[in-house]
């Protein structure tokens, strides 16, 4: 009952509207239609943003397979139980994973495994609760005094507009039993959060993680650990975790 | 490639020009515009699978418009959305005009500049300007404009009756303004 009656509108909605269409007068206002029209700016889109909108694409058919990822999302579509069952199996992988590692692996490891879990956790709850940002500032030099008194060690700020990421902020975190700084840029309409935090080792090989459908990319340069967390392309990640590899060297 | 339909590029980017079009005036900022466009396209793309329609231009400016929306919400911008019933008939209908040679909004927008147009617009509210700029620039049919916004067509009709007449009081305080400084 309550699906006929769910459903019931959307088809009526079209037929009536059809209905109307057909029977309806033209628009008698042609004189205030064609004066408004002359006057009124009709904004083109900028050479640039067919380039940067044909390069978005060409990047998507390149993550996967044309047509396979077509048909696989047809399939799902089509199909919610297959995509209950996914989620299912994706859980209890999951889990038996995350045993096996918990009993089978070295501590480094899993030590590895805690992290991405805290980050990508982090990154939800910050997403979530809307708590994304303490100090709100695109200026480096606003947001890097502001973490002085919070924090034991100083994280390199530094914002990348020119290259499409723009600093947005910062806020304290708690990762790996400390505090952390957690810097917050905006890429289009996504948020990266970008964590930083004093480490002993160096391991600058930038390495990727997936947890959740969220993409991390972490790597340890110069006594500083870094993870950058975000639901955007690894691509782009990597090109920010490029572009903070160089910056300490500025 | 999916050999059956015709491609990505060649169903959705001719509209692109209107997408933007329809950005700039939602969000009112020629970068975040820009944003919004290359979101929409990025989930128009992933959608695409799903799309059946014969008219790509509806479909993707609902999408552009849904992302335009997201974002004004996400930036409490959308509060500026006022309280407004739909229901209110507005007197000064598209019957009530036809007829004469020129009716009063049509002579106070050939009197207007077009920076003074352009203004007006933009401080109509989301819900008017919306519609406005679908039917008198994009000139898309009632019908369509009503699958993009998914509201009833009687509605899209009122909406843009109401807008004529809040574009109209605008320009007429305007005139009056410019009157009285002179």
């Amino acid at each position: 009952m309550r699906v006929v009656r769910k459903r019931a509108p959307a088809i009526f909605l079209r037929l009536w509207n059809l209905c109307l269409e057909l029977t309806m007068p033209p628009d008698s206002d042609h004189e205030f239609s064609r004066q408004l029209r002359e006057k009124v700016t009709q904004h083109k889109a900028p050479s640039q943003l067919r380039k940067r909108i044909l390069t978005n694409i060409e990047g998507q058919r390149q993550a996967l397979p044309a047509g396979r990822m077509d048909a696989f999302l047809h399939y799902l579509r089509g199909n919610w139980r297959a995509l209950s069952t996914a989620a299912v199996c994706g859980v209890a992988l999951t889990m038996v994973g995350t045993h096996y590692l918990t009993v089978n692996s070295g501590s480094d490891a899993l030590a590895q495994q805690m992290l991405m879990q805290q980050l990508s956790a982090s990154h939800i709850r910050a997403m979530v609760t809307g708590h994304l940002i303490d100090v709100v500032s695109s200026d480096q030099h606003t947001v890097k005094p502001w973490f002085a008194g919070k924090l034991d060690y100083s994280p390199p700020v530094n914002t990348f507009v020119a290259d499409g990421f723009e600093l947005t902020g910062g806020r304290l975190d708690y990762l790996n039993d400390r505090l952390v700084a957690a810097l917050v840029y905006k890429r289009r309409l996504h948020t990266i959060d970008a964590y930083a935090w004093p480490a002993n080792e160096t391991n600058p090989t930038i390495t990727r993680h997936t947890r959740n459908g969220i993409n991390i990319v972490e790597w340890t340069s110069e006594s500083m650990r870094y993870g950058l967390v975000s639901d955007i392309e690894f691509g782009e990640l990597m090109a920010l975790a490029k572009l903070m590899q160089n910056q300490r060297l500025n | 490639m999916n050999q059956t339909n015709p491609s990505f590029e060649a169903t959705v980017l001719p509209h692109l020009d209107a997408a933007y079009n329809l950005a700039r005036w939602l969000v009112k900022d020629e970068h975040t515009a820009q944003d919004m466009v290359q979101e929409a396209y990025l989930r128009a793309f992933r959608y695409f699978g799903s799309f059946r329609g014969e008219d790509a231009r509806p479909w993707l400016l609902g999408i552009v418009r849904n992302t335009c929306y997201s974002w004004l919400q996400s930036m409490k911008l959308a509060g500026e959305q006022i309280e407004f019933n739909d229901d209110v008939e507005v007197e000064n209908s598209v019957e009530s005009t036809a007829g004469h040679i020129e009716n009063p909004e049509a002579m106070l927008v050939r009197k207007a500049e077009r920076a003074e147009i352009n203004v007006a617009i933009e401080s109509l509210p989301i819900t008017f300007r919306e519609v406005l700029i679908l039917r008198e620039i994009e000139e898309m049919a009632y019908g369509k404009i009503a699958q993009l916004m998914q509201i009833p067509i009687g509605t899209v009709m009122s909406r843009l009756s109401r807008a004529r007449a809040m574009l109209r009081s605008a320009l007429e305080s305007n005139m009056r303004t410019k009157a009285c400084g002179v």
